[in-house]
């Protein structure tokens, strides 16, 4: 498993259960940074990241729009938006937006890591090199 | 009347009458069909801009039949359709297979629309579907393509990449892309670059 992964995680609520959980099993796989969800864009711009998880408890924002202001931010970033109470209405509209995944909120460990494991491999996948006319 | 033509997927033949005098109203051309072979064969032998697609093809009142969706899935690799996914039930986990991307980018649909959101809605979602996002056909050419398969896009298309602004890669792709948008025709540019990379995500 990948052990250097930059992994950026969006909440509003660190001090939830769930946020210190999912730091603890995802410290595993490498760094995390933890943002309000008015500092994305400033955390975007600060770094390149492997992946990133939106936490949509005690959120103000629409995580549609933080999808949207990831995605644009970084091509090809795997954007999983975690939820506790998932509707087919906010899973178009993140998707539409760009995320990867709409799950539901877990403390299972063994799933969170897959979940995210997956995402990373897949964007790994998809990404091709480009040439050194890259411009 | 529009150009651009709509597949119509729906065992429903009064959704599917309804829609198809709906969407012709606004102009589009409409071709239905019933069933999924019916429909796999359309995609495979007509140019269709887009399918809109009902997620139960066989039994309404089957909840464990996906046929729809496994005619999209079915279909991904192909000429590039766009797939609107129709349904009439409300379920979390149709929307999320509907629009998540699966293992190599792609999700099988561009849009999942419940029917009870109305005519309105898929005609929207027709429209959004069938535009073109010059910014995102960009980073796509400029991620997916090297300098040389850029010149052999180009070269198949009929245009002088040679006379295209710019010495690298970046400036190409843009001016390529605005080549195509003052000619009206980025949708097939759209079409022709993602037929040669149909397993990058969009």
């Amino acid at each position: 498993m990948d052990q250097n992964c930059r992994i950026l995680l969006v909440t509003n609520n660190p001090a939830s259960a769930w946020v210190k959980a999912v730091t603890q099993i995802l410290a595993q796989m490498g760094e995390i940074r933890l943002v309000w969800a008015q500092d994305t864009a400033v955390a975007c711009q600060e770094g390149c990241y492997d992946i990133a998880l939106i936490d949509t408890s005690a959120l103000a924002e629409n995580a549609a729009d933080l999808v949207a202001e990831l995605a644009d931010c970084q091509d090809n970033l795997p954007i999983i938006v975690v939820t506790t109470s998932p509707t087919w209405q906010r899973a178009r509209e993140v998707f539409l937006a760009g995320a990867t995944d709409y799950v539901r909120r877990t403390f299972d460990e063994e799933k969170l890591r897959h979940l995210c494991q997956s995402a990373i491999t897949r964007r790994k996948a998809v990404v091709r090199p480009n040439d050194s006319l890259g411009g | 009347m529009s150009d651009r033509t709509i597949l119509l997927v729906d065992n429903e033949p009064v959704y599917l009458q309804l829609a198809q005098e709906y969407l012709e109203r606004h102009g589009y051309r409409v071709i239905c069909a019933a069933d999924a072979v019916t429909a796999r064969q359309i995609l495979l032998e007509m140019a269709v801009d887009v399918a809109i697609i009902d997620i139960r093809l066989l039994d309404d009142t089957d909840e464990r039949d996906r046929e729809g969706l496994h005619l999209a899935m079915d279909t991904m690799w192909g000429r590039y359709v766009p797939k609107i996914m129709l349904t009439r039930h409300e379920s979390v986990a149709n929307a999320v297979e509907t629009l998540r991307p699966l293992h190599n980018g792609q999700a099988p649909a561009v849009n999942f629309i419940m029917k009870h959101e109305g005519f309105p809605a898929l005609l929207t979602a027709v429209g959004s579907a069938l535009h073109v996002d010059v910014v995102k056909l960009r980073r796509f050419l400029h991620l997916h393509f090297n300098y040389s398969e850029l010149r052999d896009l180009c070269f198949d298309l009929h245009v002088d990449f040679d006379t295209l602004a710019g010495d690298n890669k970046r400036d190409k792709v843009r001016e390529l892309v605005a080549y195509f948008e003052r000619r009206g025709r980025v949708r097939h540019l759209l079409i022709n670059s993602r037929r040669r990379r149909p397993q990058a995500p969009w």
